[in-house]
């Protein structure tokens, strides 16, 4: 049987945090072998090149991601517009009703991921009506429950535990994350998934969560992104 | 006969900027593990500190291994030690003690190298976009 490959979407290079590098070789050390990053500043993209090329001799698979928090639909769309075909993972941030549902309608979209104080309110039947049709991830970061206090962790896992179900109940796929800047704040894919484990229930979903999942969003975009590709299952094989 | 409780110990290592002592490790370990899963659940979930090494910061901890999963998450929830931010990641899980013990003294080496060089680049806001 072929060893379980580890993913991990969302970590944020910013300037309070870790440098990438020490990101890399703490993924390396906890066992992933793919991480996702997202830049708060476009400007260091320039060394996402050299950032790949030192994740390649770790061993470490790296995917460019793009955050987006827009505050309104059109900002969203424009967004889209710009990005789609520069990174790999797209993940936008619901913090309101309206963003949510356009994110949800929208096929460029990869990943949705919510605050624990709203969760529940706007991943509601509309929205998870939207995702089904779509086919959108929604992703659980351990940092929204780091870092608080035990009431807030308490109601985070709460609101979390109730969302996730419904998403699980309507076949729409959940990814973990650790949504760390960092390297303190990351952690072992083994934990990860025992955090979707508490909140499901669910051993076989809380492994893919980490593993099959999010490998598989990567590797479908990176078809997606290649020159070959026309459409879903059809691409160029030979050209003359 | 089947047992009636399958010991699990798992292997942690404690990702920390102060050297803790044991005492200061258990006490913060009961205060997270108390909070976290209350007295009810600390009654389900029990748990022990078998072993804790101050230098390579590597420990066993014993629970049911029902409480598996609980435990871990329990411990990956932590991220504060005595006010610092800390973590605790568990490295294995294993049946037995004399195994447990035998794996934490393999790893110790390895861990103290690769966390010395980890911990030497942390929290540096300036070299955030070195690479």
């Amino acid at each position: 049987m072929p060893k379980r490959r580890y993913a991990d979407l969302h970590i944020k290079v910013v300037d309070e945090g870790d440098p990438p590098k020490l990101l890399i070789e703490m993924a390396k050390h906890l066992g992933f072998s793919l991480i996702a990053l997202s830049f708060d500043d476009p400007h260091k993209l320039r060394d996402f090149k050299t950032i790949k090329d030192l994740g390649k001799d770790l061993g470490v698979d790296i995917a460019l991601r793009a955050d987006l928090k827009p505050s309104s639909p059109n900002e969203l769309k424009e967004c889209l517009r710009r990005l789609r075909r520069s990174v790999e993972v797209i993940g936008v941030y619901c913090h309101d009703m309206a963003v949510a549902r356009t994110a949800a309608r929208d096929r460029r979209v990869d990943i949705t991921f919510y605050e624990p104080g709203n969760v529940l309110s706007i991943l509601n039947e509309g929205q998870l009506s939207l995702l089904v049709e779509s086919g959108h991830y929604v992703e659980v970061n351990l940092i929204d429950f780091l870092h608080k206090t035990p009431y807030e962790q308490a109601r985070a896992l709460w609101n979390y535990g109730l969302a996730l179900k419904r998403a699980v109940e309507r076949g729409i796929p959940i990814i973990v994350s650790s949504g760390a800047s960092r390297i303190i704040d990351m952690r072992a894919p083994r934990e990860l998934s025992a955090f979707v484990y508490l909140l499901l229930n669910d051993k076989a979903l809380a492994e893919e969560a980490v593993s099959t999942k999010p490998m598989k969003l990567v590797q479908s975009n990176r078809e997606k992104l290649s020159s070959s590709f026309i459409r879903p299952g059809v691409k160029v094989v030979n050209e003359w | 006969m089947v047992k009636e409780v399958r010991w699990r110990y798992l292997i942690f290592h404690v990702h920390s900027p102060l050297s803790l002592k044991t005492e200061d490790l258990k006490v913060a370990l009961k205060n997270h593990l108390r909070t976290f899963l209350g007295t009810y659940g600390l009654s389900k979930n029990p748990f022990r500190l078998m072993a804790y090494d101050e230098e390579s910061k590597l420990g066993i901890l014993k629970c049911p291994h029902r409480s598996l999963e609980v435990i871990k998450v329990a411990l990956a929830l932590l991220s504060t030690i005595n006010g610092e931010p800390s973590a605790i990641h568990v490295v294995k899980v294993s049946g037995t003690l004399k195994k447990a013990k035998s794996k934490a003294s393999q790893l110790a080496e390895k861990l103290k190298f690769r966390w010395n060089e980890l911990e030497a680049g942390m929290k540096k806001p300036s070299q955030a976009t070195e690479v």
